[in-house]
């Protein structure tokens, strides 16, 4: 270990309960979205990185939407961005919950309560990362931004997204403090692409249904064609083919679901919702359906719509529109910010990250459409415990998080 | 009003029951029924449609044809046979009934429930002059059934990106009308094909979830020889053999919410015979015993009591519910006189 990563471990071991304090005081500000009010939370980060003498600034888009951007360094060098969201999804059912899911609570090294592991484990480490660099400020070239946001888990519309698109941070690359069970260097994600379908027929009476053209058989027509895109294996860019392939094992162990790991080099599509007809005895003359489908990388949404049209081309009376869509995204591992978060981890932890495609949506992909390098690593298993009961993270993920992203930050930054 | 208030009605509902003094009350029962509501006007009119204006041998207005003919008919040959003084030993009836055309249970069909009409058979005034002769007249014989039927698919719920981890209600209910539009064979009938209308179908919330309900509803159309529970038997077996081919497909419901069998009245049957025979008399050609795909208010004579019903009236099918509907003045003449020919030759007289 170098005498500078050693360093950064004792300074994290040395100050750990007030680590985890930190994350079990953030489980314990309930930020459930919906309705997505975060404001008791973001001013408390705000308090609590101001009595560390880190400069704060606070955006508020959206009532209750509240962005707290923390500042430790100079304007003269690169900057690097620490991510994370103060949101959660709502707890659910409390009964299928054994515990409190906002009491924070520690027993036998881990804590729990809704966001332990999406993500207040990860901003809590973040957030340290940053209090700790102060010590450092003489010392470190540019500066490191830590953005406490809203709203990820509805579509970042007043967070990340907002930040980005109004200019509200740049920076040279950004570390988000996703779950990553420490394991995985979350690179890229699979795109994203929502869109209906309409198909129109004839109404006639439900006694004559040879008199009508039927919209909804129609429809059912259009889903055959469309379930045949989603079996083809997409040809995925030489650059990320084994990033790839190890994903797909990495998926399949973890879900003991061989067939899982299919998702990250093939179309999914979800057929979400269906509408057609309007009563049982008349031939109905319109069906709608409404499909979630994602893109893996190796393809746009550009090309997959192209496929759509082309499938469907020989159907009469049948459109698509386009609701929502993203195109894949995806960081070269080249860049020199994985590069070194790939190292300080493997030497501060006892695990080599696994370079990682995922198949659902990150606030990464704002970062990477605006040409900043991204990607997730952070505490806490979010296969199993993000978005579900019993929500939950290891304590020593979280300080070891903090070891990397101090670590990283300082060797970026030097 | 309770039972208006129950059946989901506002205004009140009056049947008129018209009972032939001269009746001595006993078997065989004859009921000339005719529904007393009409669909409502709409536009396209070229006379009032309230007017009841007589022009050209017609008499226009909405329920011309739809039943309001008929029902003159049926009152003039009442009338005729009160006149008449004659004394029966069986029991003619005239019904005036409500809620035809909106397929309710507060017409004659109460009245059957009820026991207020204890019928060994019926004529229903609806229109049945023939389409293809001038001034000629059709009886009415066969009535198609019909059900509707609502099944639903369960699956599991997952986040959309990763359908695998889900089962697709939407999916395998896409299964399910696949296998019932190509493999229900619906027994078909000369004059009823058997039609399946695919007329309903939702599914799921929200396009990001793998959906876990789905539903879907069919209105299926058949003619006599097949019944809505042989219907539901073969669906059964459908589903039971995809279901047994894909363990994931869970059909959690077959509901049949509307079920109204087929029936025919035989050209043998002794009304049959006797309509016929007073047709050729007065009109001077014999009837076509002809279908319809509703069944009206026959279809409660049918199945509360088993009782024979037919349709046959002075009106004129085509114009039925449309603009400018009317009844020939000669048809209303005809049935009037083969109502009391009928009625004469079914009930006994007493002379």
């Amino acid at each position: 270990m170098f005498p500078q990563d050693k360093m950064v471990s004792d300074l994290v071991e040395k100050r750990k309960n007030e680590l985890i304090e930190l994350a079990s005081k953030l489980i314990q500000i309930p930020s459930v979205n919906p309705p997505g009010d975060v404001s008791e939370l973001a001013y408390f980060i705000k308090d609590y990185l101001s009595n560390y003498g880190i400069s704060t600034e606070t955006y508020e888009p959206e009532k209750n939407r509240i962005t707290v951007i923390g500042k430790v360094g100079k304007k003269n060098g690169r900057t690097l961005i620490f991510n994370g969201h103060m949101d959660t999804v709502p707890i659910g059912d409390r009964n299928r919950w054994s515990f409190d899911p906002f009491s924070g609570k520690v027993v036998n090294n881990i804590l729990y309560g809704r966001g332990a592991c999406d993500m207040k484990g990860g901003l809590a480490a973040l957030m340290f990362a940053q209090i700790l660099l102060t010590k450092f400020e003489n010392e470190i070239n540019g500066r490191l931004l830590l953005m406490a946001v809203p709203d990820e888990e509805t579509g970042s519309a007043y967070g990340t997204k907002w930040c980005l698109e109004n200019d509200i941070v740049k920076g040279d690359a950004c570390v988000l403090g996703e779950p990553s069970l420490l394991k995985l260097c979350r690179i890229g994600e699979k795109g994203w692409f929502v869109f209906k379908m309409v198909t129109e027929g004839k109404i006639a009476h439900g006694s004559t249904p040879m008199l009508g053209e039927n919209a909804i058989l129609k429809m059912l027509n259009v889903v055959m064609r469309l379930q045949e895109l989603t079996k083809k294996k997409v040809k995925v860019p030489q650059e990320y083919e084994e990033i790839i392939e190890q994903s797909k094992n990495f998926l399949a162990e973890v879900t003991g679901n061989s067939a899982v790991g299919d998702v990250l080099d093939h179309l999914t599509m979800n057929f979400g919702v269906i509408r057609g007809g309007v009563k049982v005895n008349v031939v109905p003359d319109r069906c709608e359906m409404e499909v979630d489908c994602r893109i893996p990388v190796g393809l746009t949404v550009s090309e997959v719509l192209a496929q759509i049209n082309k499938a469907i081309s020989d159907i009469k009376g049948v459109r698509v529109e386009v609701i929502n869509a993203t195109d894949p995204t995806v960081t070269s591992p080249k860049e020199e910010i994985v590069q070194i978060l790939y190292e300080k981890a493997s030497k501060l932890t006892e695990e080599r990250p696994i370079l990682y495609i995922q198949q659902s949506a990150t606030d990464a992909r704002f970062f990477r459409l605006k040409g900043i390098p991204a990607f997730s690593y952070g505490p806490g298993n979010g296969i199993k415990y993000a978005h579900a009961y019993n929500e939950q993270v290891h304590v020593k993920e979280i300080i070891n998080a903090a070891k990397v992203y101090l670590a990283t930050a300082l060797s970026y930054l030097k | 009003m309770e039972e208006v208030k129950k059946a989901g009605l506002e205004t009140p509902r009056i049947n008129v029951i018209g009972k032939l003094k001269s009746s001595h009350g006993k078997e065989p029962v004859l009921v000339l029924d005719s529904h007393t509501d009409t669909v409502p006007a709409g536009s396209g009119w070229s006379v009032d449609p309230f007017g009841g204006i007589i022009k050209d041998g017609k008499i226009y207005g909405r329920g011309a044809s739809d039943c309001k003919g008929g029902l003159a008919s049926m009152t003039a040959a009442m009338d005729a046979l009160v006149r008449s003084e004659i004394e029966f030993e069986g029991t003619v009836i005239i019904t005036a009934t409500v809620d035809d055309e909106i397929a309710g249970t507060l017409g004659a069909r109460y009245l059957l429930e009820k026991g207020y009409i204890k019928p060994t058979y019926a004529i229903v005034g609806e229109g049945s002059q023939s389409t293809t002769e001038p001034k000629a007249l059709d009886v009415v014989t066969t009535f198609g059934g019909r059900t509707w039927i609502k099944m639903a698919t369960k699956g599991k719920a997952a986040h959309g990106g990763a359908p695998h981890l889900g089962i697709n209600a939407i999916d395998k209910m896409i299964k399910v009308i696949l296998a019932v539009e190509k493999e229900l064979k619906i027994k078909p009938h000369p004059l009823y094909p058997g039609t399946i209308n695919l007329g309903t179908i939702r599914g799921g919330t929200k396009t990001n979830v793998v959906p876990d309900y789905c539903e879907a509803t069919f209105d299926i159309r058949f003619g006599p020889g097949e019944t809505v529970d042989n219907i539901l038997n073969k669906i059964g077996k459908i589903v039971e053999k995809i279901q047994s081919e894909d363990p994931e497909l869970t059909v959690t419901e077959i509901t049949p919410f509307e079920r109204r069998e087929a029936f025919e009245v035989p050209p043998e049957h002794e009304l049959v015979k006797t309509l016929t025979k007073h047709i050729v008399n007065i009109v001077g050609k014999p009837p076509k015993y002809v279908g319809t795909l509703g069944s009206g208010n026959a279809y409660h004579y049918w199945d509360v009591l088993k009782a024979p019903a037919v349709f046959f009236g002075p009106g004129y099918p085509p114009t039925l519910h449309k603009p400018d509907e009317y009844v020939e003045i000669d048809m209303l003449k005809y049935t009037t006189k083969i109502y009391v020919l009928t009625a004469l030759d079914l009930c006994k007289p007493l002379m």
